[in-house]
Formats: structure tokens, sequence, C-alpha cells
């Protein structure tokens, strides 16, 4: 970068990578305070929630969880946990993958 | 790109669709139709039906006159028993055999059906897994395609597989017993063969993922094939 800054790396673990046909997984990252990124967030990770693809959020030390709801405002993840109660995470800074609807491979019977 | 279509004819077809895909907001892309290798694409992926039908061959018409009474897997012939009422005379009950999944056959069609994967993108979601295992367990698939994972849940032992279905395995009493062989890949796969439209790796993830986030629905949304079914890749 210019005037000898360096700029900072985004650890790899950062953003919601999505599982992709062209590549392998493309990663979304974005900026709370610049409102047009977290609008397209927002916008791409409630829409993957309606078409039934699965966000899967790191919790904790080898913990996973799916991602039930997103809150567009506050741009954060919501899962339930046991007992029933709401977790939110923030989807700036929590790593997450996002997995779309299976076909359920090898139909049993003759091919 | 050049460079990429001189040693990969594929790269530009896959680069049409992933532009495409980017401009419908398909955020796991399209996957890639393949002569000779039609796909088993999730119903309710747009155009599912469309893409399903490329490169399939019409359906016979079925016989007026038969019937199918009856179908179960013989495990002594590794074949589906098949029997049915023909009805084009007098009544009769006949039986046949439906030969079941030969592996080499299933390999050769995954082979076939490997040219819609690109390096760059196997290369990106190793990259991914590599963030989501221990070193232990990236080694072990680097070097041998699988790896182990635990369900802290269920206390199930997965064994994960390229190009595989995954194993869940229950060790309960010192005895080790295989439940079933999972399979499933993101959005489609090609129907006889092992390859989903994704590149291997990223099919991994996708069941790693799943177990690790939502175990009930990894099972309900995967087909379990039981142990001694060819299906079962084992």
């Amino acid at each position: 970068m210019e005037n000898g800054e360096t700029q900072e790396e985004v650890p790899a673990e950062i953003g919601l990578a999505i599982l992709n046909v062209g590549e392998g997984d493309f990663k979304i990252t974005f900026d709370r305070d610049k409102p047009g990124e977290r609008e397209r967030a927002a916008r791409v990770v409630r829409e993957m929630l309606q078409r039934g693809y699965a966000i899967v959020v790191a919790v904790g030390e080898g913990k996973y969880r799916r991602v039930k709801k997103f809150d567009p405002k506050t741009c954060e993840y919501i899962i339930t946990d046991v007992p029933k109660q709401d977790t939110r995470l923030d989807a700036q800074t929590t790593p997450a993958v996002a997995v779309a609807r299976s076909s359920a491979g090898c139909a049993r019977g003759a091919w | 790109m050049s460079l990429l279509e001189r040693h990969d004819p594929f790269a530009k077809t896959r680069y049409v669709l992933r532009e495409i895909a980017r401009l419908k907001d398909e955020w796991a892309g399209v996957p890639m139709p393949l002569e000779g290798h039609p796909l088993v694409v999730e119903p309710t992926y747009p155009h599912a039906a469309e893409l399903s039908q490329l490169g399939r061959e019409a359906p016979e018409a079925p016989s007026p006159h038969l019937k199918t009474r009856s179908r179960f897997w013989s495990t002594h012939r590794r074949s589906e028993v098949l029997i049915w009422e023909d009805h084009s005379g007098p009544r009769k009950i006949e039986w046949g055999i439906v030969p079941g999944v030969h592996h080499f056959t299933q390999d050769l069609k995954t082979l076939g059906a490997s040219v819609v994967w690109g390096l760059e993108q196997e290369a990106r979601s190793i990259q991914l897994l590599a963030t989501l295992l221990t070193h232990h367990a990236f080694k072990q698939y680097l070097l041998t395609g699988m790896f182990m994972d635990v369900s802290q849940r269920s206390g199930i032992h997965y064994v994960f597989r390229r190009l595989r279905p995954t194993i869940a395995v229950t060790t309960r009493n010192d005895n080790v017993r295989i439940i079933a062989a999972l399979c499933l890949h993101p959005i489609a796969y090609y129907a006889d063969s092992w390859a989903g439209a994704m590149c291997p790796t990223d099919d991994v993830i996708a069941h790693l993922m799943l177990m690790r986030g939502d175990e009930p629905l990894y099972w309900r949304r995967a087909n379990q094939h039981p142990s001694w079914r060819p299906e079962a890749g084992l």
C-alpha cells in the first residue's frame, strides 16, 4: 500500500464462506460502518435463509450451531440453543459457512 | 483465463456459469451440465427440472401388460430381484435380476464428471477446510482423502471421505458398528457417480458443517445407506 502502510490481514476464518460450484467457496465480508456493504450482506443472508441454506457458525471452542434467523438492523446471527434461548452473534466477526440445500446422493436401487 | 483455457477446455464454461450465477444471485452457483452425465438436482433449485433433463435419455414407456409386484435386494446376488405380473397372455408371475452398482463403473463415471471441477475451486475449498480442522485431521485428509470427527451431541464418530459417502460409526461398549453411510451433495450430483456438482472438498465441507451445526438436519437431508449396500462405497 502507499506511504509504507501495511494492510491489516483479514483472518481467513472471518466472514461468511458460501460453498459455490464455480468458485469453490466465495467469501462475503462487510464493514458495518459502510451502509451499502451492510445492506448487501443482510440481503444475502436473509435470502439464503429463505431458500433453505444452512448457515453454520462457530459459537465457541469446537462448537457450532445452525443460524435460525438474522437481524438486519444489528447484523447479528440468531441461534437458538438448549435451553431454548436466543443467542446473538456479530455477523461481521463470526466465522460462518453456508451450505445450499442438498440433493441426497446415490439414490437406492438400480441406476 | 487464456492460460487456463490452454490446459482446461472447460474453464471458459465454468467462468460463464459463474458470471451467470452472480447476475442471478445464485449464491451456490449453477451446476454444469455435462454430456453423458445427467444431473440429479435438488428439486427446489431454480430450473431443477430442466437441468435434470439435459443429456438424459427419455425413459422407456412402461408396458401396459406388466405390473411390478415386488422388488428387494439380494445380498447373495448383490443385485435387486424384481418380480412382476405379465398380463399379455395367460397371467404369469416372472422374476429377473437388476444388477447393483459396480464400484469400478461408478469410479469411471466419477472420473468422467471430474472435468467440471477446476483446480482453482478445489484449492480454495482445501484452504477453507484447513480453517475448520485440527492440523492432524487436515493432514490425514490431504494424505488419505479422509478424516474423522466426533459429534459432541450424539457421540457418533463420522469418517468423512472425499468422493464417498460419510460413514457414521458407533463405538458403544467397545463395539465398533457402522450405523449408516450418509450421502448428500449440495445442489446436485452426476447420476451413477460419486461426483457432486461442487468440487470434492466442498462436498466434504458440506457434510462436516451440517454434522457440526445441525446433526438431525444432516441425517434428514442425506440418503442413508446400510453398510452392506454398494451405494455405501465400502
